[in-house]
């Protein structure tokens, strides 16, 4: 047997929940579209990340909780309970949103480090929201 | 529950003395959301919602109860259905822009959509033959109990911009704000329903990939090898 270069290993897989940072250039963009360096909740299943690409909802903080009447029903508010920070983050959860109507296909190589996960029940509320945006019957 | 019509009962499939009692209940539970929407700002909402709410619910329950011991289930499913439908057109109504302004407006449907989403999900957990597992059950009480308080929270706010087009009144603006706040319950409800419709199947919902294990390399190379044995017609 010959010894080769040893093939890279394998990215980690990514799973629904989780939450990567990534960064959208704002060159990469044009007008409404998000850009920055801002959480994404990976919303597509594991077998689909497997394929190179992840289907991302970016989160936004709550500036002001008195405005809330004013934000489109299907940005979905995720309270900071429902996302579990991973050790080594060093982060605080925050009260977001989760901005499903700015969903994206984002390759892989774009996920930043993990921040954590969010809840079941988060991800559920989110797939909602999309379903709404989507109008998916 | 969620999907009964408290506005137009008078459905097809509706035996006259059942449409009646439906009316006449539809009709208290108008009176007590009147109530509601007549206050002028949040402090008199909180208090009047305080009083009002629980008498609406045992309304509701009893609309629920009598629905489901003398309609068949297939005409409640239509009745359902046809509630939602009426709901999301005067939704989409201009009046109701004209009332509530387009921001509440999109809130409401997006609410009644999430109800509509609710219905058969809700429909698949009452019906499941199922029996669950101890651990499960206890889970399930939990999703039961959390589903409804929001459920119906929803519910009554979406009622309560019904009533406020059918008898002409004006929300105050502070008013909308409180029960802005009471539909966002909606997706909590959702998500609620959702996972005890999750206890009921094999499916995991955010593990769900835990039965597709990623292939080792040599897995992968004797899977191809097999697949290309099958596509050349080999044992």
């Amino acid at each position: 047997m010959i010894a080769g270069p040893t093939p890279p290993p394998p990215p980690p897989d990514v799973h629904p929940a989780e939450v990567y940072w990534v960064e959208i250039p704002k060159d990469h963009t044009v007008g409404h579209e998000q850009y920055d360096r801002r959480p994404y909740v990976v919303v597509s299943r594991a077998e689909v990340n497997r394929r190179g690409t992840v289907i991302g909802v970016p989160f936004t903080s709550v500036k002001d909780p008195s405005k809330m009447a004013q934000l489109p029903p299907y940005w979905i508010s995720i309270p900071s309970a429902e996302l579990k920070v991973d050790w080594g983050a060093h982060l605080q959860a925050v009260a977001s949103l989760a901005k499903t109507d700015q969903i994206r296909v984002l390759d892989r190589d774009r996920l930043g480090s993990k921040i954590g996960t969010v809840s079941q029940s988060a991800l559920l509320s989110i797939q909602l929201g999309i379903m709404f945006a989507l109008d998916i019957e | 529950m969620l999907g009964l019509p408290t506005e137009q009962p008078a459905k097809r499939g509706l035996a006259s003395s059942v449409d009646e009692v439906f009316r006449s209940i539809a009709a208290l539970m108008d009176e007590l959301v009147l109530e509601v929407v007549k206050t002028r700002s949040s402090e008199e909402f909180n208090r009047v919602f305080r009083d009002t709410y629980p008498h609406y619910v045992r309304l509701l329950r009893s609309f629920s109860e009598i629905a489901d011991a003398t309609v068949p289930t297939q005409v409640m499913v239509r009745v359902t259905v046809e509630s939602f439908n009426d709901l999301e057109k005067r939704f989409r109504s201009k009046k109701a822009e004209e009332c509530f302004g387009p921001a509440m407006t999109e809130r409401a449907l997006f609410t009644v959509f999430s109800l509509r989403k609710i219905a058969p999900v809700l429909y698949s957990v009452v019906t499941s033959k199922r029996k669950l597992a101890s651990c499960d059950a206890e889970k399930d009480r939990d999703f039961g109990r959390n589903f409804l308080v929001h459920a119906l929270v929803a519910r009554f706010s979406i009622d309560c911009l019904v009533v406020a087009m059918n008898h002409k009144k004006t929300i105050y603006p502070d008013v909308l704000d409180s029960l802005d706040s009471l539909m966002r319950a909606v997706v909590d409800a959702y998500a609620w329903v959702r996972q005890a419709a999750e206890l009921r199947t094999d499916r995991q919902l955010i593990d769900r990939d835990a039965a597709f294990p990623p292939l080792e390399s040599e897995d992968r190379q004797l899977l191809n090898e097999s697949m290309k044995d099958l596509a050349l017609g080999k044992n």
